[in-house]
């Protein structure tokens, strides 16, 4: 099987360059035989791909220690579901899943925009069979998954305890479904470029396959949240380490992205600017490999320190010189078909928004880098963690949130102050009454209130945009509400799933501001004792502890510690958190103890407790007992942004195949100006 | 020799009873203590688990360990670590000398003064703003505010020149009502 594996990465090798030599050398625009040749070239490689990922997995299933990479990450005790994530849980395999997952989209372009964007593919096809290239050079020369041994040991190494959770069977995959993909948009962006066909057609192909990256990633992103929560037991889901804010990067230049694109689609302005975002993005994903492949920067979260690295930052500079080189050649051709004409406008808002986004990821990039700047000017070392980003971010994301709601409510082109008065009378007074509310209520943290209050805003602007366009339905078409409802969103998915994903974002903003009212105590119980911790709502909790027990487990030796809960004298019932230490089939201790935490969620707060250790081998046992408020929402959030995003790209949605060759930027903008004309009428 | 009388024996028997119930409890002790329990092994954990003073739930000790570095590769804060990564000797050590410094009387930025007289600036979870560190918490700013002012002034001198066109095309006499309605009405099913 390994012999095999090794085969199928060579031969994705030899397919990949040959469909990158065809299609950069532009005969394929002469001989037809050529063209069909890239396209399945492109196919090839997703098949010889997946021939080696069935390869690995065979060999994981046989538990062939043998190999470097399954005596690793794999013992013979390993429950057989993790073996799936092992696939991906080291260097190598995640290389491969990437190959993958990059074939894949390679080849979904090619099938579904066959006819559409048939002058672009070739060249989408050579784009991807480059970046294909690279990534399996990077395997068969630093990073073969199918390496094997001198020795064959008698059990191998196990996976990690804290990648042994459901969350990274699915989260991973997520995360490169989100990252990798970006390669599709930018593929397209730069066919466009190569080609000349500036119009406004390749902007929606691009549009598309944002979205879907987009959607995946932030999917990814929410989902590493909860493992981070549950699993890693500090309390928290956010922790700005670098490979956290690897995957934020690029999410944040995609949603400026699918911000800014909407002017374009309207008004033929942002060309240069939208080409930009997506080169960005897609230099943002190899930075992001870079950074946590390379060991630059300590994360707990990263890759062990190897060459890898390195490979990246090489395709990194020349990707950026290459795309960048291609767009200042083509710059003139990217002239905009019309002119911004008001501050205050929906273009203008769009235009903050995309500041604020692109503020934001420069800020966080920049504060990830910051260590090394620091040391390389002062040759002292400094740590730059959450009370860092959390200070400059604050403000930019509290503007941000500000703009989800003025940026939909404003008319196109120019709004009147009839418009103005018209469309904030009722969220603005939502805004001052929750501000108000809440001041009253005695929060004084002006963060927070401000936060909650911007919340409450915006969400009066999407139900007031809801409430209105239902009505407008019941009046128009004498339907009854519900059907006024699905019809409105079902007509216009595209923008009524955006106003939803605003709701999840606003969501994910009120969770985040829970964090401020966190409660921790630390205690030691005997047997029988309690401890009291004392909730934000005024709550008081009571953890009874019952005891310390042990047994064996397939894969682990595991200490569980059981407190009854109860809040205001009643039961809430019974928590057990535990400390696992993990081993392999010979019981010899395979990795450092881990620990489970014991979970109560709710709606207003979540209970969270950690069994630290029992103290001198006795029943007595050391706590952490969590108060977490609003994390629930975090989750709430992640689903209806989701809900959010799949409304707005389900196909048919918005301005599909039909509208891109009747929809030019200068009908969208006569279009907006009319609608403008009449909310002001 | 003499014999021993049968209350001396019988002493005898129950102080060597004693001693031997005293050895028995002692080695069940120590056979707790030696119990197969691979969790607590000092081997494998760095740090043995001690009773928690109340003095690590202290508002300033917190305060003060939430704004300190845990020099493992945990890149947590003290506080964090210590309460989550039960396999870390560093951050129980730097917490004792925290709450010693509490202790004393310190403050927070007192504790934080003194660490990093000890530790450096690293031992902090963000660099102090002063110096060339304060160009970390300036630039991202300054960077939106730049541009952002720069949009606003282009913004400025744009609406002024293009200001009678833009009347002109928004003007709402230019349609009348049932216009308005039927393209509205095509432009949606344009769209969806």
């Amino acid at each position: 099987m390994t012999l095999l594996g090794t085969f199928a990465l060579w031969a994705t090798a030899l397919v990949s360059l040959w469909g990158a030599v065809v299609a950069f050398s532009g005969q394929w625009q002469t001989r037809p035989e050529l063209r069909t040749s890239l396209t399945h070239a492109v196919y090839a490689s997703l098949g010889l791909l997946l021939t080696a990922a069935f390869c690995l997995w065979q060999v994981l299933a046989a538990h062939d220690f043998n190999v470097e990479y399954v005596s690793a990450y794999t013992s013979r005790n390993l429950p057989p579901y993790f073996l799936i994530s092992a696939f991906w849980a080291g260097q190598k395999g995640s290389l491969l899943l990437w190959a993958v997952v990059l074939a894949l989209f390679a080849a979904l372009a090619q099938w579904l925009t066959a006819k559409r964007h048939a002058d672009l593919l070739p060249w989408v096809a050579g784009i991807t069979s480059a970046t294909l290239l690279f990534f399996v050079l990077v395997m068969l020369v630093s990073a073969n998954p199918f390496e094997r041994m001198a020795f064959t040991p008698d059990d191998g190494r196990g996976l990690n305890p804290q990648l042994q959770h459901p969350a990274m069977i699915i989260h991973p995959p997520m995360l490169y479904l989100g990252y990798i993909s970006a390669t599709i948009p930018f593929a397209f962006a730069m066919a466009a470029m190569l080609t000349g066909r500036l119009d406004t057609g390749w902007i929606h192909a691009i549009r598309k396959w944002t979205l879907v990256s987009w959607l995946f990633l932030s999917i990814g992103i929410t989902l590493g949240m909860w493992w981070a929560y549950v699993e890693l037991g500090w309390g928290g889901y956010w922790g700005w380490d670098p490979v956290e804010n690897a995957s934020f990067l690029p999410w944040l230049t995609m949603t400026a992205f699918l911000h800014s694109v909407m002017i374009q689609e309207k008004r033929g302005m942002l060309k240069r600017w939208n080409l930009t975002l997506i080169v960005i993005t897609f230099l943002l994903t190899i930075f992001g490999t870079f950074l946590t492949r390379s060991g630059v920067i300590a994360s707990v979260h990263s890759f062990t320190q190897s060459p890898v690295g390195w490979w990246f930052l090489g395709f990194l500079f020349v990707a950026a010189v290459w795309s960048f080189t291609l767009l200042y050649t083509r710059w003139p051709e990217l002239e905009p078909e019309a002119e911004l004409e008001s501050m205050v406008s929906r273009e203008s808002a769009f235009l903050f928004n995309n500041l604020l986004l692109v503020g934001i990821a420069f800020s966080v990039l920049w504060g990830t880098l910051f260590p090394i700047l620091s040391e390389a000017v002062q040759g002292t070392k400094i740590t730059v963690g959450p009370p860092f980003f959390n200070k400059v971010n604050g403000p930019l994301g509290l503007l941000l949130l500000a703009l989800t709601g003025i940026g939909p409510l404003i008319a196109w082109r120019k709004a009147s102050p009839a418009n103005i008065r018209r469309q904030f009378y009722v969220p603005g007074g939502v805004f001052a009454v929750t501000f108000l509310a809440l001041f009253a209520l005695g929060l004084r943290e002006l963060a927070v209130v401000m936060c909650l209050s911007l919340a409450a805003f915006v969400f009066a602007t999407v139900a007031q945009e809801f409430a209105r366009g239902t009505r407008a339905r019941m009046r128009m078409y004498h339907e009854g509400w519900g059907v006024a409802l699905a019809n409105l969103i079902a007509r216009n998915r595209r923008r009524y799933g955006g106003y939803l994903v605003h709701v999840g974002i606003l969501t994910y903003f009120v969770a985040f501001a829970g964090a401020a009212f966190r409660v921790d105590r630390q205690v030691s119980l005997r047997p029988g004792e309690s401890a009291e911790v004392k909730s934000p709502y005024g709550w008081t909790y009571r953890f009874t502890h019952l005891g310390v027990s042990q047994y064996d487990a397939l894969n682990r030796v595991v200490s569980a510690a059981s407190v009854d809960v109860t809040r205001d004298g009643k039961s809430l019932g019974r928590l057990v958190s535990e400390k696992r230490q993990h081993v392999d089939a010979f019981k010899r201790p395979t990795f450092n103890p881990s620990t489970e935490v014991g979970l109560m969620t709710g709606l207003r707060e979540d209970v969270y407790i950690v069994f630290e250790s029992a103290v001198g081998s006795t029943d007595q046992a050391n706590y952490r007992f969590t108060i977490n408020p609003l994390v629930g929402w975090v989750w709430i959030a992640g689903c209806i942004l989701t809900l959010g995003g799949l409304i707005a790209m389900w196909p048919g949605s918005g301005i599909g195949p039909k509208g891109a060759g009747l929809a030019p930027a200068a009908q969208g903008g006569y279009a907006a100006s009319l609608a403008g004309a009449g909310r002001e009428g | 020799m003499r014999s021993l009388s049968r209350r001396e024996l019988l002493g005898l028997a129950l102080a060597g009873s004693g001693v031997a119930a005293f050895a028995a409890d002692l080695r069940a002790q120590q056979d707790t203590g030696r119990r197969a329990d691979p969790l607590y092994d000092p081997s494998s954990l760095e740090r043995r688990p001690a009773i928690v003073e109340e003095t690590a739930n202290d508002a300033t000790v917190k305060a003060a360990e939430l704004r300190l570095a845990c020099p493992c590769p945990c890149t947590l804060d003290i506080f964090t670590c210590r309460t989550t990564d039960f396999t870390c000797s560093f951050s129980p050590e730097r917490h004792k000398e925290v709450v010693a410094l509490v202790e004393q009387g310190m403050t927070v930025d007192q504790v934080l003064e003194t660490m990093i007289r000890t530790y450096g600036e690293e031992t902090l979870m963000a660099p102090r703003p002063q110096g060339f560190n304060l160009v970390g918490y300036v630039v991202p700013a300054a960077a939106v505010l730049g541009v952002g002012a720069v949009i606003v002034a282009l913004l400025a001198l744009r609406q002024r020149t293009v200001q009678p066109a833009v009347a002109t095309a928004t003007a709402p006499d230019a349609v009348s009502a049932e216009e308005l309605a039927r393209v509205e009405r095509e432009l949606r099913d344009l769209e969806s």
